[in-house]
Formats: structure tokens, C-alpha cells, sequence
């Protein structure tokens, strides 16, 4: 499997391995949208394919599609006028508009491949949508214990007026 | 509530249905759907209650209840104010956790790093109005940019005081009777009382001064010793100990003690000169003389935080046909070198460092609210159900006005009366 990155740039290119065993090529201005793979590249360089034991094909699929676009904004073309911010956001927008299961994988691959931005941008996803929940919802969700006595529950709420309905 | 999938991928999160306009509707939330914010404005405008919108895939607790907590302390960090606030009802951890500088406050820090509020103290308890500049307009009804809470635990004595802020910690001492001084976090609501200071007995002024870098922080008390005589006293929280002031100008408004009939005027301040041990009134200039020649501008207000004042200022125009007046004010901020004590018990000024010009059309009753990054100017509506409020920021040079009604989620008018400003930071610590 081959991913696109952007065409017109003759240089380095690097191998990866998901936890099935596909393997990704791009070019390594992509790669180094990710810490953690710039710091494996610097140390073995860009002739070893790098395998990434526990990010799956699909997710590493999307996780190097959000890496080779915001490489591609990093770049000045002549011809082409620079993308906007407004057009970033748009695109971010998109891209987390995904089922809340994709977007935990998500979170622990940016966490793991250590991509500041990306992570930023799935947690204020996942953060936009837990924001309207109860304290109870969220103790569902998060398989959380509600250990309050009576009395300290009815003081947590009088003082922090949650609607518990 | 009726609801279909859109377009063809059933992957997509985001599913337009027919929600109701209330964002925390039962109905809605029992079947799992959130109203989310994500796609707005299209459909905000539509008549009653029910609308178009677009929600979100309820979260599979199988999947979530599994993510790290580190990871998990990111995403709630993110979070409005409000919602943070409200994590201390989830479990004792989660109380504990927001409760003091932990790993936690210190990533809500990060995130939410100045935090713009105004409280005071009701007779039973301490209020506090969080201003969270983080909340956007959102597609729902009634977004609340104020959090409102009340701290319950800290004794009824301090609740005639004087207060100081700075770096998020407010310095709170008593007036009526010689107690130690208290130093809170309003927002995780740790506080401790510091140890009884040894020469001042009757405190005049006080300011607190935080290093953000170090996160220490110096309390500097002036007022009156046992029988007569002023005495300057500082605290250094790194070695937790008071010693006299040796050095230095104290800058503060007057307060309720000591009291002298000549020093009610609003145009005075005082000043404590540690070098010589002195404490004076000052009389502070009727207006800017550099930047306003103008004779139509006058000086509404004061405010000192810090050693740095600030003027509020006004300039009468002509009046509508309905008979409001448009005023034009003005607020400057005199750093300290800026301005210097002259003779004859004046203080006098050079230039001011920042001025900010606006208009506002109800000019009853503006109250200048200052602390060290932001200052805010508090007018009152024409009915007294609402107040607007010019929010300035300091460091970024941004601005803000807004209308703010008084429910319980704002603020009341008396609660207004009696307001201070203070900038808050999650991972502060008294």
C-alpha cells in the first residue's frame, strides 16, 4: 500500500508498518509531522522500515492523511496560492467528523506517535461532544463510581448547581 | 424527536435529526443524542422549539471507560469552565483532583491559561463569577460565559476584608479584628491561613505579588502598629516568615481604615514609602493633563492594583432626542514610574502606558474593576436587570463588551456593589 503524499517533492522516503502488517510509504516531511517517528528516523535512518506495533492500518491511513496535509500547508508553492486558515480549520472539521470509536483510536495513535496537533484537535472533538452531558452520563461513559455519601452529594450539588436530571 | 442518517457513509458521526433547541432536553439526551456544536448557525434561526441541527454519536462506554487517564485529563481540560467546575461532582477522585495543584489543574492551566473573574463576599459565603473568554457564541441558547460558585469554607470573619490578587491567588484580610491573613485559589478552593504578622496590627493597604515563574509569592501589609506609627510588613511564602519593609513605595486605594474625614474624597490614594517609613494621602490629578486638553472630559473613577492606577474617564456629549446621553470614556493605566509623588500631597503623572478609548450609551453608574492583566468597566442597564461590561485584556490588547444579566448564573446587583477583579489560574497554590 502507497500513500500519496505530495508530488512534487523529490526527497527522502520513508517505510512504515502497521500492527497488520500493511506498510505505508511517504515522503519524510510527512513522517516528521510526528515526533516520536522523527526521533526513531534520526536514529536508524530511512532505509529500515518502521514498524508501529499498535496503530492499525486504517487508522495509520488516516493518521498519515492528516500528517501529509498539514505538511503540504507547510509548503510555499509558486503557482498554487497558499492555503488559509479558514481552509485548515475546514479540512480539521472534516476530518474528525468520524464515528466516536475511530476517534479514540485516534487519540491513543496521536498520543503514542506523539503529534501534538493532531491530538489537540481529537480531544476538543471528543471534548465538543461530551460537553452537553450529566455528571451521571459521564460516570456511565467512563465506568466512574459514584462513592458520595448523601450528604456530601447534596453539599457538591448545592454549591455546584449541575442539572442532575 | 425524529431522526435519519445522512449521506451515504454510516461511519459519519454527525447526523442531522430533529432536536429540540433546549441543550440539556432530557428527551433528547435519554436517547443518547447530544445537540452538538460542531456544524452550527444554519438552523439556529428557525421559529419554536424544535429545529434542525445535528448531533453526535453517543459514546460507547465499553470503548471510552478504557482511555488512560492522562488522555482522558486532556480532553476534559479542553472543556469550558463550567464543565470543569462541575467534574467535582464525578467521583472523591476527581473532587480531590480539583482541588489542589494536580496533574489535572496543571493541564487545565495549560489550556485555560488567564481566566478573567469577579467576586465577593456575600454574609454567608464567598461568590465567584469565572468570565470564560473560551466560550464562543455556541449554536444552543443562553451560552454562559459566566460560571457562577460559591465557595462555602472559608470562615465568616473574612468576610469584611481586604483583598488583594495577583497570578491566581487572592489575598484576603480581615478589617474588624486582628486575624492571620488568608490566601485562596477561588478555583480549586485550596486556601490556607498564613502565620499571624508580628507589627501590624491595624493593616491599611495590602498587595500580593506572584512569580509566575517560581510560583512564589509575596504578601506586603501596611497599616498602623499598636499605638500610633506605621509599619510596612512582607511575607515571603518561600520561607514562610513576615519581616519588616525596608524599601520601596505601597501604592492602594483608601479603605475603611484608617479613616480620616479629609481622605473620603474618591481623588485620593495612599502611598507607604518604606525607606522612610511614611504613609500618605495623596490627592491624585483631575484628569489626564498630557493627552486631554479638553475641558469636557472629567475623572469618574479610580482604581489602583499593584502599584500601578488607573483613571476612568469620561466626556459628555450632546444629548439624543430620547434623552440617553452617547459618552465617550476613556480608560489610562499609570504604571509606577510613570508616576511620582510631588509636594503639596499630590501625586503627579507623565504619560499614561496604556489608553483605551470606547462608547457606550448608558452611562449610569461605571465602576472601574482592575487587576494586573485585564481591567473591566461595569455599567448599569436603564431597567437594573442587566449590567454591560467592557472587558479588557492587558497582555493581548484585546477587548470585549457585553451585556450581562442579573440571574443567579451572573451576577446581582448587590453582588456588584461590592465586587473585586481577579484573574484566576487552575494550578495556583496559596
Amino acid at each position: 500500500m502507497h500513500f500519496q503524499g505530495s508530488p512534487n517533492m523529490a526527497e527522502k522516503r520513508v517505510k512504515l508498518i502497521s500492527s497488520d502488517n500493511d506498510e505505508f510509504e511517504v515522503d519524510e516531511a510527512v513522517a516528521f509531522e510526528s515526533e516520536t517517528l522523527r526521533n526513531m528516523i534520526q536514529d536508524t535512518g530511512t532505509n529500515v522500515p518502521i514498524s508501529i506495533p499498535n496503530v492499525s492500518s486504517d487508522i495509520l491511513a488516516k493518521v498519515l492523511e492528516y500528517c501529509s496535509y498539514h505538511a503540504e500547508t507547510m509548503e510555499t508553492h509558486d503557482d498554487k496560492p497558499p492555503i488559509t486558515d479558514a481552509q485548515i480549520r475546514e479540512w480539521d472539521a472534516d476530518f474528525v467528523d468520524v464515528h466516536p470509536a475511530t476517534l479514540y483510536s485516534l487519540i491513543l495513535a496521536a498520543n503514542y506517535l506523539n503529534i501534538k496537533n493532531l491530538l489537540d484537535l481529537i480531544c476538543q472533538a471528543v471534548a465538543n461532544n461530551i460537553r452537553g452531558k450529566t455528571a451521571v452520563e459521564i460516570r456511565k461513559i467512563l465506568h466512574i463510581q459514584d462513592d458520595f455519601t448523601y450528604e456530601e452529594e447534596m453539599e457538591i450539588r448545592r454549591e455546584t448547581k449541575w442539572a442532575f436530571d | 424527536m425524529e431522526s435519519q442518517l445522512t449521506g451515504d457513509n454510516p461511519h459519519r458521526a454527525l447526523r442531522s435529526v430533529r432536536v429540540c433547541r433546549n441543550f440539556r432536553c432530557s428527551i433528547c439526551s435519554g436517547q443518547g443524542l447530544v445537540y452538538s456544536g460542531v456544524r452550527d448557525c444554519r438552523f439556529c434561526c428557525h421559529p419554536g422549539s424544535i429545529q434542525t441541527g445535528f448531533v453526535t454519536e453517543p459514546l460507547d462506554p465499553g470503548v471510552w471507560s478504557k482511555l488512560p487517564l492522562d488522555l482522558l485529563e486532556f480532553i476534559f481540560a479542553r472543556l469550558p469552565i463550567d464543565f470543569i467546575v462541575r467534574l467535582r461532582a464525578l467521583s472523591k477522585a476527581w473532587k480531590r483532583e480539583l482541588s489542589t495543584c494536580s496533574s489535572f489543574t496543571t493541564e487545565c492551566a495549560k489550556s485555560q491559561p488567564n481566566l478573567g473573574a469577579i467576586m465577593g463576599f456575600s454574609t454567608d459565603s464567598c461568590w465567584v463569577r469565572v468570565y470564560d473568554t473560551t466560550v464562543i457564541r455556541p449554536p444552543y441558547e443562553n451560552p454562559r460565559k459566566w460560571h457562577a460558585f460559591r465557595i462555602k469554607n472559608i470562615p465568616k470573619l473574612y468576610a469584611s476584608s481586604m483583598t488583594a490578587c495577583d497570578g491566581g491567588l487572592v489575598c484576603i484580610v480581615p478589617l474588624a479584628t486582628l486575624q492571620p491573613v488568608l490566601v485562596l485559589n477561588p478555583l480549586t478552593r485550596e486556601w490556607r491561613q498564613l502565620p499571624l504578622q508580628r507589627l501590624v496590627k491595624h493593616p491599611g493597604m495590602v498587595q500580593l505579588r506572584v512569580d509566575r515563574d517560581t510560583r512564589m509569592y509575596e504578601v506586603i501589609l501596611v497599616g498602623f502598629k499598636g499605638g500610633s506609627g506605621v509599619i510596612g510588613e512582607s511575607y515571603d511564602s518561600n520561607i514562610n516568615q513576615w519581616s519588616a519593609v525596608a524599601s520601596g513605595n505601597v501604592m492602594g486605594p483608601l479603605c475603611e481604615y484608617p479613616r480620616t474625614s479629609h481622605l473620603e474624597y474618591m481623588g485620593w490614594v495612599q502611598v507607604y514609602n518604606g525607606s522612610k517609613n511614611l504613609l500618605r494621602g495623596y490627592r491624585l490629578p483631575k484628569r489626564d493633563p498630557d493627552r486631554i486638553a479638553s475641558t469636557r472630559w472629567r475623572v469618574l473613577g479610580y482604581a489602583t492594583c499593584m502599584n500601578n492606577f488607573y483613571f476612568l474617564e469620561s466626556e459628555i456629549g450632546e444629548r439624543f432626542e430620547d434623552g440617553r446621553l452617547p459618552v465617550r470614556f476613556n480608560v489610562s493605566k499609570f504604571e509606577e514610574g510613570n508616576w511620582r509623588v510631588g509636594s503639596h500631597e499630590s501625586i503627579r503623572i507623565s504619560k499614561p502606558s496604556v489608553n483605551f478609548e470606547f462608547h457606550v450609551d448608558i452611562p449610569e453608574g461605571p465602576k472601574l474593576l482592575v487587576c494586573k492583566s485585564f481591567f473591566m468597566v461595569v455599567f448599569r442597564g436603564y431597567n437594573h436587570n442587566y449590567f454591560v461590561l467592557i472587558f479588557y485584556d492587558l497582555e493581548n490588547n484585546k477587548w470585549q463588551k457585553f451585556d450581562l444579566q442579573c440571574t443567579e448564573y451572573s451576577v446581582s446587583r448587590k453582588e456588584m456593589e461590592t465586587a473585586f477583579a481577579c484573574e484566576l489560574r487552575w494550578d495556583a497554590r496559596p
